[in-house]
């Protein structure tokens, strides 16, 4: 039965290490705008790793390493809670990877995102992002040091996300995942005054006025207004329905993008790991 | 002033190995030894002060740690280390510093910590990494001396070295599992994915599945064992060097 296993572990193996160094490998060699009918027809190798083959490879491992725990012969109870272990971890990650309960959100300041259950339809979360906040090296060139959202949840509890210091919020986690600079303009209307990112929709008037990056002068925004595309002119004016905008930049402006997993909780992976590691450490030095 | 320090490591260590291969006096290379390695461990806290981070953030700084490493398993482990296999382990080092040295100013300058490596997990998942390579390139060179040695399997001498090769593999084994286990909770913790499929990940689990091989073979000779070893060391230098240069992902740090 042990000679069994073994042999389909190697053969397992040996297929999932092939597949996945020629995968690794492609992007050296395809160029995948124009992939090779080879490629694309007979094996999906830009999304093997969420492939029915992949999957199945793995269930097969892991069926493979509960066999052994549970059936193989002459082998010593250490032996058999490590490949239990293993398969536990792989199980673990594995269903994380599945069910992949992530979702990005982008926050501007003073803007409200608000988060909805699928399953009851309605709101979980409310956040605004208050403030951000880059802190910088002091002697390094200025470089980023870490980044820092003060968001409003609920519009009752301030809180600070940081990279590697998620936050837990039931069974939500929240990451500092990156952050986008943005120049920033005021447009100034007759009795409207308007402050934007680049890439934001303000309501003027009836319709939405868009500020799009401009190819020919990236200071200057292009404005999008009701299906037509304004310019401004050399000081930074408009004119939309005889009425003119005055758009002047206003320095720089942060978009903080978080990502939200609703994971399991890192703490099993790090029992299971553990496990593994001290069950792994016996069979080599004491019982191998 | 710690460029100057790895330089004079680096002289130190090939007085050391050619007093070693003329078989000078003990004491006499031992001195060198000693002089080599705090100059080696002087240039790192000197390049951590300057950086303000521990010197395992990018190439360079691996290279100088990964070489350190060995240097100290050479004075921990003296007596188990066969003589030839000392001497080459100290040439292989040299050879390491010398390309440090010629690397671009470009790898060398001081690179300010990246909010995503500011965990203390970094201050577990590289060390062990390190330590596990290290552990490693032993099992490689016990690896080709088996295969380079025309003896039988029975022999004495092959008897020894396979043993030396299991105790290296051992502890290679358990340090790249425990690096790979660290790696996907410091994930999590960052960026909420215990596993990304990022490049570097599938090459170290890549590793990892390989060098199961060593432990699963049905008729475990020390031959084939050895072979799977140096397919190993080509799939880590490939990981440790490869992926950074050729793939993109998110343990791209050069």
């Amino acid at each position: 039965m042990n000679a069994i296993f073994k042999k389909f572990y190697q053969i397992l193996i040996a297929v999932l290490v092939v597949l996945m160094t020629i995968v690794t490998l492609t992007p050296i060699f395809t160029n995948f705008s124009n992939p090779s009918p080879l490629l694309t027809r007979f094996l999906p190798i830009e999304q093997f790793y969420h492939s029915w083959l992949n999957l199945t490879l793995w269930a097969l491992i892991c069926l493979a390493l509960l066999g052994v725990a549970l059936f193989g012969k002459s082998m010593s109870r250490a032996k058999k809670a490590l490949h239990l272990m293993l398969a536990l971890i792989f199980l673990l990650v594995g269903y994380d990877k599945i069910t992949d309960r992530r979702t990005f959100i982008i926050l501007k300041e003073n803007q409200v995102v608000n988060l909805y259950s699928v399953k009851t339809n309605t709101e979980i979360l409310r956040l605004r992002l208050l403030n951000f906040t880059i802190l910088r090296h002091p002697d390094q060139q200025q470089a980023v040091a870490q980044y820092r959202s003060q968001i409003l949840i609920n519009e009752r509890d301030t809180v600070n996300l940081e990279v590697n210091h998620p936050l837990a919020l039931g069974q939500y986690r929240f990451f500092q995942n990156s952050y986008q600079e943005q120049p920033r303009f005021t447009i100034v209307a007759a009795q409207d005054t308007f402050h934007c990112l680049l890439g934001d929709s303000v309501l003027f008037r009836q319709y939405y006025l868009t500020l799009k990056p401009s190819a020919s002068n990236p200071g200057t925004p292009t404005i999008w207004y009701n299906g037509k595309t304004y310019q401004p002119n050399a000081a930074g004016v408009i004119t939309i329905d005889n009425q003119p905008l005055f758009i002047r930049p206003a320095g720089h402006g942060y978009i903080s993008i978080i990502e939200v997993a609703r994971a399991t909780e890192p703490k099993i992976l790090m029992i299971f790991g553990i496990f593994y590691l001290i069950c792994l450490a016996y069979v080599l030095w004491w019982n191998p | 002033m710690d460029k100057n320090l790895f330089i004079t490591a680096t002289i130190l260590y090939g007085v050391t190995l050619i007093a070693m291969v003329t078989k000078s006096s003990k004491r006499f290379y031992t001195l060198f030894f000693t002089a080599g390695i705090l100059a080696h461990l002087g240039g790192l806290y000197i390049r951590t002060l300057s950086a303000h981070h521990p010197p395992f953030t990018n190439l360079y700084e691996t290279l100088l740690l990964l070489s350190l490493l060995i240097v100290i398993r050479l004075i921990i482990s003296e007596k188990n280390i066969i003589s030839p296999l000392r001497q080459l382990l100290l040439f292989f080092v040299i050879i390491i510093m010398v390309t440090i040295h010629l690397l671009p100013a470009s790898f060398r300058a001081v690179h300010p910590l990246p909010p995503a490596l500011n965990s203390f997990w970094m201050y577990i998942h590289i060390p062990v990494y390190l330590c596990g390579y290290m552990a490693l390139l032993l099992a490689c060179f016990y690896a080709l001396n088996i295969l380079l040695s025309a003896r039988s399997e029975s022999s004495p001498e092959i008897v020894d070295l396979a043993r030396r090769l299991n105790r290296e593999v051992k502890l290679t084994f358990f340090l790249l599992n425990a690096g790979l286990i660290t790696g996907a909770i410091w994930g999590f913790v960052s960026w909420g994915n215990y596993w990304s499929w990022d490049s570097k990940e599938v090459w170290a689990l890549i590793n990892i599945l390989l060098l199961g091989f060593y432990f699963h073979l049905d008729k475990p000779r020390i031959y084939k064992k050895a072979l799977i070893i140096i397919l190993v060391i080509f799939s880590v230098v490939f990981t440790y060097f490869g992926v950074n240069f050729l793939l993109a992902g998110l343990h791209s740090y050069r």
